[in-house]
Parts: C-alpha cells; structure tokens; sequence
C-alpha cells in the first residue's frame, strides 16, 4: 500500500524534470567576456565543465551519487562528447543554492527509480558537446583558423592541415569567454563511436568513500 | 568538558561525560567520516580505534575514551598514503553507497593488526559490521587482498 503513491510521487517528479531539462539547457549559460570560475579560479566552460590549466576536468552533474556509479556513468557522457582525456576527470556536485541562482542550469537534482542517468543522457551529453565545440573555437581562434579545420581528441586540439595542437587547459580561459552554441545545432556522436560510454571504468567516488571524505546528507 | 586524543591532536570538547564518543568526533570535533547508522552497536558504521581497538563509538561515552588514542577513518591514511586495507577498498571496488564503509574498514584495520592473515572464520566471526547494500562479499575479498598486500 505504501509503494502506489511513492511510484505516483516518482512519476511526477520525473514528468517535471523532463520538463524542465529542456528549458534548462536553452537557459542562459553565463557568455560574453564574463569568465564564471569554480571555487579554485579555474575558468568555466559551461555549467558541465571546469578545465584546469593542469587539464584536469571536472565535470558537474546534479544527480546523487547513491552507490549505483551514477556520478561516473553521468561523467563518461559528458566526457565522450567533450573529447577529455578520461584520467583527467574529476566530478563535483553543485549545490542547491548554486542550482537556483543560476536558474536549475543543471536540470533536475531528484536522483531515484533508476533514472538518473536515464532522463540526463542527453542534455549531459549536450553539456560535453558545448563544451568540446567552446575549446576547439578559441584554439581555432588563436591560430586565426577556421574551427572545421580543429577537432579534438583526449584533451589534445589539433589543427589538421598544419598539425599543430594545444589543450584543453591552455584554451580554458579563452572558451570561458565564448558565446556558448546552440546546443541543438551539434551532432550528437553516434553510438557506434563512443569510446567512453559503456566501457567498465574504475568508479570516481570509490577513493573519498573509503577516506571519509564523502559528505553525506547527514554530515 | 572532555579532552580527547583524536588522530594524534588533543582537543578539548565541551559535552557531557556520558554523551557517546560517536557525537563528540562528529559535532565537536567535526570529523563527519564516522556515520552514525543504529545508535546500538549493531552495526558497526561508527567503529574508531581506540588505543588501536575497534570500538562503536556510539555507545562508548566520552569520559571513558579520555586520555586514550582514538583513530578515526580521517587518521587511517599516513599523510598521502591510503592504508593498506584502503586500497584494497579501492582496488576491488568495495564501496556502493559508502555510508557503513569507514566503520567497515576500521574494523578490518584492527583484524589485520591481530590476524595479520585471517580466515573467512575469523572474518565472519570478527566483521559484523552491517552494509545495507550487501558488499559483503566485496569486504570479503578485499580484506584477503589486503591480507596480501
């Protein structure tokens, strides 16, 4: 007896995350020359993704991590898209109160019913797609060359007909700066070419679960 | 008042003498790592050291913990270095949820220390400690792995 409602509960709540998904990815993504900064000043791309001048990545998703690998499923989806060599990626969640300044840019937080990574699929991977497309410009840029020319592979940008390349850490500041594109208007990879997705990683929470670090909702 | 000996650092914290030790480590000293799951001894998600014994904190009150040396989750590593029962966490993957693993892994770090080679008796017999995702068999394999190591 218990159990109905809880499902009628669910249902409800995923409705209007679904709803509310949509909107939040057309939502106003911080643009123009104001570079938002995560709390150690490294420039972010977008609300998904923080690049360090290390390279190091960290990619933020809402969803709880409850011990079913959500936050390291949801992370190889931003990662795939994004192009970012998977050693270097760290996770973080936004808070709350982080999430309502800023207009539930992240979408929705409930995390249950085995949907968390269901319902955030694609606009996580949209976030990575953003992301990648952000980094590739401003190193298009800064070689004054068209950005078809760039594409992006572990990290590492590369200019085809002059073979040059840079990082993701070296650009982060300048794609900061870029106005995000549409996420509608990028291809999304195509199953058969994901090279993150659906490979067996080592967890990314497994090391503060056993340190103590892990902040649960009780501490 | 009490003074406590936590992870090597003396620190005066003001609660009664009979408040369990688990509340001090947590709300005083702020040390979030041990969790409080049954509030009985049952499960084990509390379990410290003190003086090298694994102990559930909530039931052991303050003053009695005065003057010993506790160790909780956050003092198992020796600076940068996890413990070895830590990695052996890590490499087999043992945690999902997380919450029981600190109290999981406390009272392995004091089998080890008595049984440096245990049996699955002596495992089952001394690891009580409840995990509500079932990681049991986990636990199993990554103290034998720890046991190695």
């Amino acid at each position: 007896m218990i159990t109905t409602p809880k499902i009628n509960r669910r249902a409800f709540i995923v409705g209007s995350a679904a709803a509310g998904a949509g909107l939040a990815l057309g939502l106003k993504i911080p643009f123009g020359a104001t570079v938002v900064r995560a709390a150690d000043g490294s420039p972010e791309i977008n609300a998904w993704v923080v690049i360090r001048p290390d390279d190091t990545v960290v990619i933020r998703v809402a969803r709880s991590e409850m011990g079913q690998g959500t936050i390291t499923g949801l992370a190889q989806m931003v990662a795939e898209e994004l192009e970012c060599d998977w050693s270097k990626v760290t996770t973080e969640y936004p808070t709350p109160g982080q999430s309502v300044a800023r207009k539930r840019v992240w979408g929705d937080f409930s995390t249950g019913g085995s949907r968390g990574i269901r319902t955030s699929q694609e606009y996580v991977r949209q976030g990575g797609a953003v992301a990648r497309e952000m980094l590739i410009q401003a190193a298009a840029n800064g070689w004054s060359v068209p950005a078809s020319e760039c594409s992006a592979a572990s990290s590492v940008i590369t200019h085809k007909p002059s073979g040059r390349t840079t990082t993701y850490g070296k650009v982060a500041e300048a794609a900061a700066k870029l106005t995000p594109p549409d996420p509608k208007s990028i291809a999304l990879k195509d199953p058969k070419d994901w090279k993150i997705i659906g490979k067996s990683v080592k967890r990314l929470d497994t090391v503060g679960k056993v340190t103590g670090a892990q902040v649960y909702g009780a501490d | 008042m009490a003074r406590l000996t936590i992870n090597g650092k003396t620190t005066e914290v003001n609660v009664n003498p009979s408040t369990p030790l688990l509340w001090a480590i947590r709300e005083q000293v702020g040390l979030t790592g041990t969790k409080y799951g049954c509030g009985v001894a049952q499960c084990g998600a509390c379990t410290v050291h003190i003086d090298g014994k694994a102990v559930r904190s909530c039931i052991m009150p303050v003053a009695a913990a005065e003057g010993k040396q506790i160790t909780t989750i956050e003092g198992l590593a020796s600076g940068g270095t996890l413990h070895k029962v830590q990695q052996a966490w890590v490499d087999n993957e043992v945690p999902q949820c997380g919450y029981c693993q600190a109290g999981m892994i406390m009272a392995v770090a004091a089998l080890l220390k008595d049984k440096p080679k245990p049996t699955d008796a002596d495992i089952d017999g001394t690891i009580t400690n409840i995990c509500r995702c079932g990681t049991f068999q986990q636990v199993r394999e990554a103290i034998h792995a720890a046991a190695k190591a």
